[in-house]
C-alpha cells in the first residue's frame, strides 16, 4: 500500500514537473506578441503547373488552430447532453452513458454551464442548464437516468439546443450539444433532410451538435448529417465500453476550442475557375468560396480543398492563384481578426518541373476526401441495390488515384488505391453489411472535417 | 300442533319481510349510490376533459403567437431591408439567421431574380426548382385582399375564467409556468426574427469596411440608417404563403415594395421553427394527459405525457395557426381512469346485501327448524308417557278386578276360579313384556343392552316358543300357521332377544290384524349363511307413508290418544334394534295378497 502509495506519488510528482515545464515552455512561446490563435496558409498540389494547357488543380487551405496558450484559461463551455434513454437502451448501455455523461461533467470547470436533456417518447430536462459548482446534483440526477420508452430524437435535440440557448447571449460560451443515440427516431420529424436542416439552424446560432451513435440501431446518415451541417463530431461507437473515452475526447475538443465564427473565402483571380470543394460543404459564388465553420480546436490541423481549373499560360508566368481570408472570433478574448494570405502559381513547360513541384502531403489529403465522397456515393448506390456500380464508381476512383500516383511517386496514394480496390472488392462480394456502413458514413465524415479525435 | 305452525309461519314470515326490507333498503341505497357516483364521475370527467381542451387550445394559442412573432420579425427585416445592395443584405441574412432557410427577390410579375438560374449552391437550386414555376403561377401577392397575418387575441384570461374549480389552482401554476416559458421563447425569437445575423460576421464587416467595396459599405451605412426608424413611406404589400413542395409545407413570406412593385421574400427555415414548436408543449403534465403537435399528414412532431398512438380517440384537435400551418394541429388525449367507475362497488354492495339477507332467513329458517323439531319430539314423549301409562293400566285393572273377586270368594265354581286365576297370570305377563320392553328400551337407548350368544337351534326354539304362546294367539282369534324345517337350523344368537322380536311381530299381528284371522312363521336358511324369520298376517298392512316410520321410536301409524289400538310405539322400535345388534335386520314388505310381512334376517 505504501509502496504504490509513493510510487504514485513520485509519478504524480514527475507529472506535475513535467506540466510546468510544459506551462513554462507555452508561456515563453506565447511571449511573442500575437493575437494570432489560427494560422491560415494555401498550399497547391503542385506549384508548378504544366504551361501552355487549361487544366486542374487543388488549392489546399488550411487554417490550423494553435494550441491553447494557457489550457486553464479555456473560454467556458455551454454544453448540452442530449441521451436517448428509449427501452433499447436499458442496461449495460444506458450505465455506459450515465458514465460517460459523468466523465464529461467531471472535465468542465465550475463556470462551465450544463445542461442534460433526457429523450425517449416525450422529451425531458433532466439538468436545466446551470453552472456546474461542485457538479454534485447534477452527477446525481445524471445516475437516475433509466430507460424505457421510444424515441424522440428531434424533440431531444430542440430540447438541448433550447437549453443551450438560455446562455447564447453570453459570447465568452463556447456552445455544444453533445446527442447520444442508439436508435431509430420514431416520433417527430426523423428524415436525414430535417436533422440536416435543424444542424444548419442550429450553426447559424453558432451551436453545434456532436452525435454518438451506439451500437447497430441508429441512423448513421442521420446521425452524420446533424453532425456535419452543425460542424460537430460524430462517432460510431459499436460497444457501449468506448462510449466514456469517446466522450472524453469530445470533450477534449471541446475544452479546446480557440476560435469560434470562422469564416474562410477564398478569390479567385480572372480565369480561375473554382468547381466544387473536396469534402467539406462550401459555397462557391462566381470566382468566389465561401465556408464557415462553427469553430475551430487548438493544435488541430483543418484544411479546404478546393478544385479550380486554372486557364493556359504561358511557361515561366507567374499567376496569383487564390487569396485566402480568413475571419473569426478569438475564443478567449471575443476579438474579432481578419488574416489574409495568397499563393502564386508558376507555370512550367517542363514536366518534371512540375512532377518535382508536387506537394504530396495535399495530394494525399485530397485523394482520402475524393475517396470519403465517393464511398458516400458508394453507399448511396448500394442502398439503391446497385452493388456492382458501387464497386465500379470505387474502383474507377481508385484507379484514376493510382495513376496520379504513379506520375507522382507518391507512395502513400498508391497503397490508398490498392486499398481502396481490395474495399470495392469486397463490397462486390459482401455488398455493406450494418457495421460497415456506420463505419464508412463515420469514417467519411471524419475525413472530410479532419475530425481528430475518432476512436 | 297446527297452531304451533302456525305461529311459527307467523314467525318466519316476520323474519323474512324483515330481511327483505334490509335488502331492498340496501339495493335502494346502493342503486341511489350507484348515480351518484356516476354523475360525480362523469362530472370530473366532462371537467377534465374542459381542461385538457382548453390547454389543448392554449397550446395552439402560444404557437399561433410564436409563429406570428417568427413572422412578423422576418417581414419587418425584410421590409427594412436597404434597397441598394439589397442581395448583399440578404445573403448575410440567409447566412446568418437561424429561421431564414432561403430569400428570394421577385419581379412583379412573378419572374425569380435571385436566388439566379445560374447559383451553384444546392440550396438555391432547391429553391428555384420547388417554386420558381410555382410563384410565376400563383403570384400570392396580387391577390390585394386580406394578406394573411397571425393576428393572436389575449385569450388565455378568458379560459381561466371558465374553468372549474378544483382544477383551477393547479392549471394556473402550470399555465403560469408554460406562459413564462412561452413568453421567454417568445422574446428570444423576436430578437432573432429581427436581427440581421446572429453570426459576428457582421462586426467584422464593419471593422474592415475599408477592404470592402464601395458598394458593402453604403449597405452597411444603410444598415446602420434603417435601423432605428422605420423609413418606408409607401406602405408595403405583405404577407405570408403556405407552400406545398416536395410533399413538405413551406412558408414564404414576402414584401411587395410599394414603389416599384418588386417583391422581397424569405422561405422559413420549417425544421427551426418546428423545433422550436417544442417549447410550446406543456412540460408539468397530469398522469393522464398528453398533448401531440402534428403536422399536415398527421405526423407527431413534439410530444409531451401519455400519447396514444392508435387507441382512444383524441380528446380534442385544434388547429395551429391554420392559416400559416394548414392541416397542423395538437391533438390532446386523456387517459381514462377505469378504477374509479362505481359499478364495481355497487356490485359488491349488492352481494354484500344478498348474502345477509340470505344468512338472516337460513339462520332464522335453521331455528325455526329447530324449535318445531323440538316441538314434535316434546309432543311425542308426552304422547308415549300417556301411552304407556294406557297399556299398564289395562293389564293393572283386569288383575285388580280378578284378584278382589277372588279375595271376596264370592266366586264359588272352581272352575271359573280356575279361569280367574290363568287370567291375572295371563295379564301379568302381558305387563311383564310391557316392562321388559320399555326396560329393553331403555338400555338399547343408552347402548347398555348386553347379548348372551350362543348356538342355538333356531328351528327348534322357534317351535318352543309358538308352542308357549299358542294358546294366546289362538284365543286373540288368530290361527298361527308355521313352516319350520325339520332339520336343526344352527346360528350363534341371543335366544331373548330373537324370542322378544319374534313375540313383538306376533303381538302386533294379535293387536291389529286378528281380523285377518291367520298369522304365520315361516323359517328359512339363505344362501349366504344365514336365516330368514318371516311373521306375516292377513291384517290392514301397513300404509306406504309409514313403512319406514313404523321403526322409528314412539311412533305409531294411529297416533291419538283415543287410537282404537293401545300401545307405546316401542315395539317394532325395538324389535329392529335389537336385530341390528345382533348383526342382522328387520324389515317390512306388503304381503302379496293383503296384509303384513316382517322378515328377520340373522346372520
Amino acid at each position: 500500500m505504501s509502496k504504490t502509495d509513493s510510487i504514485m506519488k513520485t509519478k504524480f510528482l514527475s507529472f506535475l514537473a513535467a506540466a510546468l515545464s510544459g506551462v513554462l515552455s507555452l508561456t515563453s512561446c506565447s511571449a511573442r506578441p500575437t493575437d494570432d490563435v489560427v494560422q491560415l496558409r494555401i498550399d497547391l498540389d503542385r506549384t508548378v503547373l504544366p504551361a501552355g494547357a487549361t487544366g486542374k488543380a487543388v488549392v489546399k487551405v488550411c487554417f490550423d488552430g494553435l494550441r491553447l496558450p494557457r489550457p486553464e484559461a479555456r473560454p467556458p463551455v455551454n454544453l448540452s447532453i442530449v441521451i436517448d434513454r428509449s427501452g433499447s437502451m436499458e442496461g449495460e448501455k444506458l450505465a455506459r452513458a450515465r458514465e460517460a455523461a459523468l466523465e464529461a461533467l467531471g472535465r468542465l470547470a465550475p463556470d462551465d454551464v450544463l445542461s442534460v436533456v433526457v429523450y425517449d417518447t416525450e422529451v425531458q430536462t433532466l439538468v436545466p442548464a446551470q453552472c456546474v459548482g461542485d457538479g454534485r446534483s447534477i452527477a446525481s440526477a445524471i445516475r437516475g437516468i433509466r430507460a424505457g420508452g421510444s424515441t424522440a430524437l428531434f424533440g431531444g435535440v430542440s430540447q438541448g439546443a433550447s437549453e443551450v440557448r438560455k446562455h447564447i447571449e453570453d459570447r465568452r460560451y463556447i456552445h455544444r450539444v453533445i446527442l447520444l443515440s442508439d436508435g431509430l427516431a420514431n416520433v417527430g420529424p426523423q428524415s436525414p433532410e430535417e436533422l440536416g436542416r435543424l444542424g444548419t439552424a442550429l450553426v447559424k446560432e453558432g451551436i453545434s451538435v456532436t452525435t454518438v451513435g451506439l451500437g447497430l440501431g441508429f441512423n448513421e446518415d442521420l446521425m452524420t448529417r446533424l453532425a456535419q451541417r452543425s460542424d460537430g463530431n460524430t462517432y460510431f461507437v459499436e460497444s457501449s465500453d468506448d462510449l466514456p473515452r469517446i466522450f472524453a475526447g469530445e470533450l477534449g475538443d471541446v475544452l479546446n476550442v480557440i476560435a469560434r465564427r470562422v469564416v474562410i473565402e477564398v478569390e479567385f483571380p480572372e480565369g480561375v475557375r473554382p468547381l466544387n470543394f473536396v469534402g467539406r460543404e462550401g459555397v462557391i459564388r462566381g470566382r468566389k468560396a465561401e465556408l464557415t465553420l462553427n469553430q475551430l480546436y487548438g493544435g488541430q490541423e483543418k484544411f479546404a480543398l478546393i478544385e479550380v481549373e486554372v486557364p493556359s499560360c504561358k511557361a515561366g508566368s507567374e499567376l496569383e492563384i487564390a487569396t485566402a481570408k480568413l475571419s473569426y472570433e478569438n475564443a478567449l478574448t471575443q476579438k474579432t481578426t481578419v488574416v489574409r494570405t495568397q499563393r502564386k502559381v508558376s507555370f512550367s513547360e517542363s514536366r518534371e518541373t512540375v512532377v518535382s513541384s508536387a506537394d504530396q502531403k495535399v495530394q494525399n489529403d485530397y485523394a482520402a476526401n475524393v475517396i470519403a465522397e465517393t464511398k458516400d456515393k458508394a453507399v448511396e448506390l448500394v442502398d439503391a441495390n446497385r452493388r456492382g456500380d458501387a464497386a465500379k464508381e470505387l474502383r474507377a476512383k481508385a484507379a484514376e488515384l493510382k495513376a496520379t500516383a504513379s506520375t507522382y511517386n507518391n507512395a502513400p496514394m498508391a497503397a490508398l488505391a490498392i486499398q481502396q480496390e481490395a474495399e470495392a472488392d469486397k463490397l462486390e462480394r459482401h455488398g455493406l453489411s450494418n457495421a460497415a456502413r456506420k463505419t464508412y458514413r463515420a469514417e467519411n465524415a471524419q475525413t472530410k472535417s479532419q475530425q481528430s479525435s475518432s476512436k | 300442533m297446527i297452531a304451533t305452525s302456525r305461529r311459527l309461519f307467523l314467525y318466519w314470515l316476520l323474519l323474512l319481510v324483515a330481511a327483505l326490507g334490509v335488502g331492498a333498503g340496501a339495493w335502494l341505497l346502493l342503486r341511489r349510490e350507484e348515480t351518484r357516483l356516476a354523475t360525480r364521475v362523469s362530472l370530473t370527467e366532462a371537467a377534465r376533459r374542459a381542461a385538457v381542451e382548453a390547454r389543448a387550445r392554449l397550446v395552439a394559442e402560444n404557437v399561433e403567437l410564436f409563429v406570428g412573432d417568427v413572422e412578423a420579425g422576418l417581414l419587418d427585416t425584410l421590409a427594412e431591408a436597404p434597397a441598394v445592395s439589397l442581395d448583399a443584405f440578404l445573403e448575410e441574412w440567409e447566412r446568418g439567421n437561424p429561421l431564414v432557410r432561403t430569400t428570394f427577390r421577385c419581379a412583379a410579375d412573378g419572374r425569380l431574380l435571385r436566388p439566379a438560374g445560374s447559383a451553384t449552391s444546392e440550396d438555391a437550386r432547391g429553391f428555384r426548382r420547388r417554386f420558381a414555376t410555382k410563384l410565376l403561377e400563383s403570384l400570392p401577392w396580387q391577390s390585394r385582399g386580406q394578406p394573411v397575418v397571425a393576428a393572436p387575441a389575449p385569450v388565455i384570461q378568458q379560459w381561466i375564467a371558465s374553468e372549474e374549480k378544483a382544477q383551477m389552482e393547479d392549471n394556473r401554476q402550470q399555465v403560469a409556468s408554460n406562459v413564462s416559458k412561452v413568453q421567454s421563447a417568445r422574446k428570444e425569437t423576436q430578437s432573432l426574427a429581427r436581427a440581421k445575423s446572429s453570426f459576428s460576421v457582421s462586426s467584422y464587416l464593419r471593422k474592415d469596411s475599408a477592404m470592402r467595396e464601395a458598394e458593402t459599405d453604403k449597405m452597411e451605412s444603410n444598415f446602420e440608417a434603417s435601423a432605428p426608424a422605420p423609413v418606408q413611406v409607401q406602405p408595403d404589400h405583405r404577407g405570408w404563403t403556405p407552400m406545398m413542395a416536395d410533399g413538405r409545407l413551406h412558408l414564404l413570406g414576402w414584401v411587395q415594395s410599394g414603389t416599384n412593385g418588386d417583391v422581397r421574400g424569405v422561405e422559413v427555415e420549417m425544421t427551426a421553427l418546428v423545433s422550436r414548436l417544442g417549447g410550446a408543449v406543456p412540460s408539468e403534465l397530469a398522469m393522464d394527459e398528453g398533448y401531440a403537435l402534428r403536422d399536415d399528414k398527421g405526423r407527431v412532431v413534439h410530444q409531451a405525457g401519455k400519447v396514444t398512438e392508435t387507441g382512444a380517440a383524441p380528446v380534442a384537435r385544434v388547429p395551429l395557426a391554420s392559416a400559416l400551418l394548414p392541416g397542423w394541429e395538437v391533438v390532446a388525449y386523456l387517459a381514462y381512469a377505469p378504477a374509479e367507475s362505481g359499478g364495481g362497488f355497487v356490485f359488491i354492495g349488492l352481494m354484500l346485501a344478498a348474502i345477509l339477507v340470505i344468512a338472516i332467513l337460513a339462520g332464522g329458517s335453521l331455528l325455526l327448524w329447530q324449535a318445531r323439531s323440538s316441538a314434535a319430539d316434546a309432543a311425542q314423549k308426552t304422547s308415549f308417557v300417556a301411552n304407556v301409562s294406557h297399556e299398564f293400566k289395562t293389564p293393572l285393572t283386569t288383575i285388580r278386578l280378578y284378584s278382589e273377586l277372588l279375595e271376596q270368594g264370592r266366586v264359588a265354581e272352581g272352575e271359573k276360579r280356575g279361569e280367574y286365576l290363568r287370567t291375572i297370570g295371563r295379564e301379568t305377563q302381558r305387563l311383564a313384556r310391557l316392562v321388559n320392553n320399555v326396560l329393553d328400551f331403555s338400555r338399547l337407548e343408552q347402548g347398555r343392552k348386553k347379548y348372551q350368544l350362543a348356538p342355538l337351534d333356531l328351528s327348534a326354539a322357534l317351535g318352543q316358543l309358538l308352542d308357549a304362546h299358542a294358546p294366546r294367539i289362538a284365543e286373540s282369534g288368530l290361527e298361527l300357521k308355521r313352516d319350520l324345517p325339520v332339520e336343526v337350523v344352527s346360528v350363534t344368537t341371543d335366544r331373548d332377544a330373537v324370542e322378544q322380536i319374534v313375540l313383538n311381530l306376533l303381538d302386533n299381528a294379535c293387536k291389529y290384524a286378528a281380523a285377518g284371522g291367520e298369522a304365520f312363521v315361516v323359517l328359512r336358511p339363505c344362501a349366504d349363511g344365514g336365516v330368514e324369520v318371516r311373521v306375516g298376517d292377513r291384517g290392514p298392512g301397513v300404509p306406504v307413508a309409514h313403512r319406514e316410520r313404523i321403526f322409528e321410536k314412539f311412533h305409531r301409524v294411529d297416533d291419538t290418544l283415543t287410537a282404537e289400538k293401545g300401545g307405546a310405539g316401542l315395539g317394532l322400535s325395538i324389535a329392529r334394534q335389537l336385530a341390528r345388534g345382533l348383526g342382522g335386520e328387520l324389515t317390512y314388505e306388503a304381503r302379496s295378497g293383503g296384509g303384513a310381512e316382517f322378515v328377520l334376517y340373522l346372520p
